[in-house]
Order: C-alpha cells, then sequence, then structure tokens
C-alpha cells in the first residue's frame, strides 16, 4: 500500500507542477499559442501473465496471445492529456494434465485447456515528453475465463478494477501521424483485495490526430 | 529525460508492483525435529487431560489474564474404514490442550506427551521422574499476517507431579471402552515454560496458574443437578466458517475437513460452514465467490455455480491449497473426527434437498439405511444406541458395512442441521417437506430471519443477525419451548459482553457464532451465564 500511495502521490505532484502560475517576468513574451489535438491511437503487440508467475513444471504448454487496444486522447494546452482506451488483453493460455475430482468423487487424470484473457474500459492522464509518452489509467475491466476439463467447456466473465500503465516511444512521426513502440503493464484488482493478477504487453502503437487546432 | 519524467516512470513501476495479493498463506511454526513430542509417548487416556488440566487461569506473560484452558479430543483416518458385524474398527482419539485468551484474541494449541525420564538430560531441570509436557504454537489472531512477532512457540510442563502422574500413570484406552465420565481433578496446576517468536526455540518465561474450574454450560435448573432438569449445556461457541478465517492465515483454509479439528481446539461447539451447488449439481462447501482472498489458481474466479466440480478441482484451490471439498465428503470426515454438530448454512435455495439427500445417506441409523447391505452410512458405535434398534444385540453392533462416529457423538439426524437464510430458501425448504421429497421426522433445520418460520416449519433453532439486537421476548419465547437460539456473526468483545449480560442473568442466547473461538469461551467465562432453557435434541442447534 506504501508504493501504492507513493505512486499517487508522485502523479499528483507531477499534475500539480503543471498547474504552477509561471513567475512574471519584466518583458512580455510573444504571444504563442498552443496547439490542441484530438488523437487516436492504436496498439497491436504481444501479451501475457506477469503475475503470479506460472507454475510451468506442472503444464504442458502456456503462451500469452495477441493483444490490442484503441485509445482516444485530448492534448491541449496542459502539461497532461486525458485519455480513454479500449483495450483486448491475453492474460495466459495453457494446457495440463490434472488430477481432478469429478462430481461422484473419484480423483481422475484428464487433460484441462484454459484461456484468460480481458476486454478493459480504461480513464486517464497521459504525458508527453519529447518523443516519449507515459499514460496511466484506472477502469473497469471483463476477465474471462474459458475451461476446458473431460471435453467440457464453460466460459466464465468477471467484472474487476484494472489498473493500467503504459510508456511508449514514438520513434518516428510524419505530422499528423507517430508510430513507436509501446509498454503496457494491466493490474487486476477486485473488491477488497489487492492486485491479484497483471500482465504485461509490447508491441508497436500509432498516433492519428485527427483533429489539429492551432 | 527531465525530472518530471524520472518521477512518472517512478510511479508506473510503484503501480504496476503495488499491493500485490499473496495466494498462500503461512503456516503455524514448528519444533525442529519434532521437539520434545518426539522423545514422549503419547498419553495413555487422552479424556484425562480434560479431567486434570480444564479450568480458568492466570499467565504472567504473552497472554493477559485470565485465560482459558481448554482440552480437546478428535479423530483419526480410522472412521473411515467399514465395519464388520459387531466389530468396530478402532479409532485413535487425540488430545489437544489450547490456551484461549482474550489479549489480541490469543491462543495456543499445544499437543500432550509423556517425557520419560531418559529424555532428561535434554530437559532443564534434568528429572528421574516422567513429566507431563505440552509442545505448539501461540498466535495472536488480532493482526491476519502472523510473524514472529505475533506467533511463535510454546513448551510447558505440568506441576504438581501428581498430575503428571495421574496423565501418564492412567491405563490406555482405546474407543472399543467407554468413554470416561468426566471427573474434574480441582486440583490447582500450573503450567511452566516459555514461549519464542517465530520458529526460534521458546526463551521467555511463561507461568499459567490455575484460579477456578470452568464454568458451567447447564441451565440453572441442572445445578445443582437435578434428575428433573436436562444436563444439557444450554450454552455453545459457535465456530464460524471454520475455527480460522482463511484470510486470518491459520494455515488452514475455512470451510474444509481439516477446520472441523481446528474448531474442536479452539473450544468451538458447533460449526457454521456454508454449502454451494456447483454447474452440475455437486454440493460443495464454499462462502462466497472465487476471490483471490481466498483461493488460488490463474484461471480460478467468478462463482462455484459456474463451474462443473471437475472443473473447480482442476483450476482451484483453497488459500492453503486443499481442494474445495463435496459436501458428502466433508460431513463424513468430521462425523467420523469430531463431535461437532453442523449448521449448513444454505447460499443458495438450489442446494437445500441435495444437502438433505446426502445426510439421509449418510446417516446409518436411520431406516432403511439401518438395514440395507449397501449403505455405509455413520452408525453410533460407542456409545451403541441404548436401547439397540430392534433385531441388534450387542453382538451385532455395529451392523456390517457402517461406518462410526466419533466416540460420544450423537446420531447424523441430530447433527446435521440446514441452515435457512432468507425467505427464499425457507419457500423452498417448505415446499420441500410438503412434496415429502424433505422428511421432517429425521432432517432439522434452522432459520436466520424470522422466528415464526422456526415453528410453522419445525426447524430446531432461530440464529438472527447480531445487528437486529437483542430481541428478548422473541428469544426468551423460542427458548421456552427448546428451541436453540444463537446470533451470528460477533467478533468483539463489547458487542459479545453485551449479548452475554444485556438482559441479565441466564437471560442470553443459546450461542453465538464469531471468527475469534478462544475470544468468546473467555468472555464466557468471565461475564456468562447458562440461559435458563437448554435446547432439546442434546444442545446441538
Amino acid at each position: 500500500m506504501r508504493r501504492f500511495a507513493l505512486a499517487l502521490a508522485l502523479v499528483a505532484a507531477t499534475a500539480a507542477r503543471a498547474e504552477a502560475p509561471v513567475p512574471a517576468t519584466s518583458a512580455p513574451a510573444p504571444e504563442e499559442k498552443t496547439p490542441q489535438d484530438w488523437e487516436v491511437d492504436l496498439f497491436v503487440g504481444y501479451g501475457q501473465l506477469a503475475y503470479p508467475a506460472l507454475d510451468t513444471a506442472n503444464l504442458g504448454w502456456s503462451n500469452g496471445g495477441a493483444g490490442f487496444a484503441l485509445t482516444f486522447a485530448y492534448r491541449g494546452p496542459h502539461f497532461t492529456h486525458p485519455f480513454f482506451d479500449i483495450s483486448y488483453v491475453p492474460i495466459i493460455s495453457s494446457g495440463k494434465t490434472v488430477y481432478a475430482t469429478t462430481a461422484g468423487g473419484q480423483v481422475v487424470t484428464t487433460w484441462a485447456s484454459n484461456s484468460n484473457w480481458a476486454w478493459g474500459f480504461v480513464l486517464g492522464p497521459g504525458w508527453d515528453i519529447d518523443w516519449f509518452r507515459f499514460r496511466v489509467g484506472v477502469g473497469l475491466y471483463d476477465v474471462l475465463v474459458k475451461t476446458t476439463v473431460g471435453g467440457v467447456t464453460n466460459t466464465i466473465s468477471q467484472f474487476s478494477v484494472g489498473f493500467l500503465g503504459a510508456a511508449s516511444a514514438l520513434v518516428w512521426r510524419p505530422e499528423p501521424f507517430a508510430v513507436g513502440v509501446e509498454f503496457r503493464m494491466v493490474a487486476l484488482q477486485m473488491p477488497f483485495t489487492g492486485i491479484y493478477q497483471s500482465a504485461w504487453e509490447a508491441g508497436i502503437t500509432g498516433r492519428w490526430d485527427f483533429v489539429h487546432v492551432k | 529525460m527531465n525530472s518530471n519524467g524520472r518521477k512518472i516512470a517512478l510511479a508506473l513501476c510503484a503501480l504496476t508492483s503495488a499491493a500485490c495479493v499473496s495466494r498462500t498463506s503461512p503456516t503455524p511454526p514448528t519444533f525442529q525435529a519434532g521437539g520434545l513430542l518426539a522423545l514422549s509417548t503419547p498419553v495413555p487416556n487422552p479424556y484425562l487431560l480434560q479431567d486434570a488440566l480444564e479450568g480458568v487461569y492466570d499467565t504472567t506473560s504473552r497472554f493477559g489474564s485470565p485465560v482459558v484452558v481448554h482440552a480437546s479430543q478428535w479423530g483419526d483416518l480410522a472412521g473411515d474404514r467399514v465395519t464388520t458385524a459387531g466389530q468396530a474398527p478402532i479409532t485413535r482419539v487425540n488430545a489437544s490442550v489450547s490456551i484461549l485468551a482474550a489479549d489480541h484474541y490469543a491462543f495456543a494449541i499445544l499437543q500432550a506427551g509423556c517425557l520419560p525420564p531418559s529424555a532428561s538430560p535434554v530437559v532443564s531441570p534434568a528429572t528421574t521422574q516422567t513429566q507431563l509436557v505440552l509442545e505448539g504454537y501461540w498466535r495472536y489472531l488480532d493482526t491476519n499476517n502472523p510473524d514472529p512477532t505475533t506467533t511463535g512457540l510454546v513448551r510447558l510442563f505440568v506441576q504438581p507431579q501428581s498430575v503428571a502422574d495421574y496423565v501418564c500413570g492412567a491405563p490406555a484406552w482405546d474407543a472399543t471402552q467407554p468413554i470416561p465420565a468426566h471427573a474434574p481433578l480441582n486440583i490447582p496446576v500450573t503450567l511452566a515454560g516459555a514461549t519464542g517468536n517465530g520458529e526460534n526455540l521458546p526463551g521467555d518465561p511463561l507461568t499459567v496458574t490455575w484460579v477456578q474450574p470452568r464454568k458451567s454450560r447447564l441451565p440453572p435448573c441442572a445445578q445443582p443437578p437435578n434428575p428433573t432438569c436436562s444436563a444439557v449445556p444450554s450454552f455453545l461457541v459457535g465456530v464460524h466458517h471454520g475455527g480460522c478465517q482463511t484470510t486470518d492465515n491459520c494455515g488452514i483454509s475455512e470451510n474444509t475437513p481439516e477446520t472441523s479439528i481446528l474448531a474442536t481446539q479452539l473450544g468451538g461447539e458447533y460449526l457454521e460452514v456454508d454449502t454451494r451447488l456447483t454447474k452440475d449439481n455437486v454440493p460443495v462447501f464454499f462462502h462466497l465467490s472465487l476471490n483471490p482472498g481466498v483461493v488460488q489458481g490463474v484461471y480460478c474466479t467468478g462463482q462455484v455455480e459456474d463451474y462443473t466440480y471437475e472443473q473447480l478441482t482442476a483450476d482451484c484451490r483453497l488459500r492453503n491449497g486443499e481442494v474445495i471439498p463435496r459436501v458428502v465428503d466433508m460431513i463424513g470426515y468430521i462425523l467420523a473426527r469430531t463431535k461437532l454438530p453442523l449448521y449448513l448454512d444454505s447460499k443458495t435455495s438450489s442446494v437445500i434437498l441435495p444437502v438433505a439427500n446426502i445426510l439421509a445417506a449418510l446417516d446409518g441409523e436411520r431406516p432403511p439405511n439401518l438395514t440395507d447391505p449397501t449403505n455405509d452410512g455413520y452408525v453410533r458405535c460407542n456409545p451403541p444406541p441404548n436401547p439397540l434398534p430392534t433385531g441388534f444385540t450387542p453382538a451385532t453392533w455395529p451392523p456390517a458395512g457402517k461406518r462410526c462416529l466419533f466416540p460420544g457423538s450423537n446420531t447424523v439426524s441430530v447433527r446435521g442441521v440446514i441452515g435457512l437464510p432468507d425467505s427464499d430458501s425457507v419457500n423452498t425448504y417448505q415446499s420441500e417437506q410438503q412434496s415429502g421429497q424433505i422428511n421432517s421426522t429425521y432432517q432439522r433445520c434452522l432459520v436466520e430471519e424470522n422466528s415464526s418460520d422456526v415453528t410453522s416449519l419445525g426447524c430446531v433453532a432461530w440464529m438472527p443477525r447480531y445487528t437486529r439486537g437483542p430481541m428478548q421476548s422473541e428469544v426468551n419465547s423460542l427458548q421456552s419451548t427448546g428451541h436453540f437460539v444463537g446470533f451470528w456473526t460477533i467478533n468483539d468483545p463489547a458487542t459479545i459482553d453485551a449479548f452475554l449480560t444485556t438482559n441479565g442473568p441466564n437471560q442470553g442466547p443459546n450461542g453465538m457464532l464469531t471468527n475469534y473461538l478462544g475470544l468468546l469461551n473467555q468472555r464466557y467465562e468471565v461475564v456468562g451465564t447458562p440461559p435458563q432453557y437448554p435446547p432439546t435434541l442434546a444442545g446441538s442447534p
């Protein structure tokens, strides 16, 4: 919790610093209007479970999967910019031999395959620093688990609170577009518990400033 | 990167690693190489510890004063074996001694051993006599993440020597012999030794000194013994989900078979456990949702009702590694290893009939199971029913193919009570009664909401939420007709005291559910009085 509080404090401090009044100067600077942009971003990449660590010793196979995100953001005169992010987060797919108990109480050795993914809807602030972009957000994630054991498949949906952290390097910026690489972390939390699961994603991101006001 | 950028990067790192839930729980500390118990022999008669040691004591450190010293008995795997005609498998009865305190909601669970003189070189001071040694661990339950400041080892020696001789010099007892009648020695006992922190050997001196015997739980009319008055205890300590909540990290998850042993050791006298139904209609024990605070497994999320039982066992483990238990397995375990009555709280109305059917099948004494050779239900072996059912003699009891209830236990029908927490479950139970699916002669029920439903359904108990207040007139009205009345779930010492005393002596409820069994035991000894009306049917809810 202390680390969580520190994180929030740092974000708040950064925002507060950005809002600090500019000291008066003796000679007024020439008036320069800050451009305002509405942007849409697309992220495509690979992602998988980060925490808890998988018990790979007992898994037949495991992997993550392809993830993507669509983000809308507004960049104005303020140092921070708000964004809204819709994402598909691949968490884990795996298969293993399990000792399961049937409804009748018999312990059987059987094959189980599972996959775990989430749809996220996240709001938060972001910061553009030169050609780097950082975003943190909080939102709602619909976490889905698909399980097949003994030939029977079942899919379960459960909502969780989720936290998003993203860092991008926009290395190629032909206006009004920009293209770069992005690393994302998603942490899922249920009410009254700590973070129970997190996933990382890495891939490419593209930005399009579809409205640009000078 | 400028200063702001560095702060943001740091913030991102902190956010992604903050407040992660640990999916596994620590285990209680243990003595290396088994401690002195490894050099000792088990006490020959587990019931004698109760006579010799139970009482109210003062302590010099760690636990505050007063504390309750509680002795318990619990069984082992032999209860799972079936009988042959006229012969019961020998169940080993184990004994524990516990210290139950109010300070820090502390407890200690100790096992007893008779330490022969040959082991004296390792004991300080050396002795030429057999010593009664108690070893185990202590725990403060007011913090749910145990560390060396809140848990550790305990080693105590029983004094005077005459008490050690009484316990260690007794003839051996096994479950084929009658259960000894409880006969307190009332000798002022001192438990002298030390406690430690974490896995460190005990080094902090502790003396536990006998002050007085435990209070009676018999109704006032039974004190002094009155042949016209029931000798059934009228106040019972109720166990909420188990001896310890999963989130309290006691090493055992709630709603598991093993928690019934822990509950017995901590002075619990009836066990509330939660029943649910899987997608393929298997009744299981589980409380709420598959929350990471109580289960482990990347794919374990949602509700029990979303999974088939096979999927549950493939994907989910409880916090301490246990499988989510089937009702039939766990009830069998508890019937064979403890005397606890079971309050089976129906979390969905659909689970009521399947659980009633399981109880019916597990009761080996219930017709037609008694004469059905294919039924392997549980019967009373020690003591046997009195009188024996028609057609049986002492030479043919127990019948072949049955399993034995724990010594001293009541029948399955008396012990297994279905809890009805809301109007939906009350309506379901009523309709199953009317359709004949539930046999009211054998199946017992408990109502949580309206007291009027207790009498209309023929239930044996009322267990309202304590926040509704003492409700004295309703409580006394039901108690006077032989019903058990308890409250759920009280964990705060002041509120426990209020419910034990507000309406005056002998006017309280017959029981309370709590997460802190030691605390409730201790508070009863300090402020409690037995309710004037004992519940019918052997004092169980």
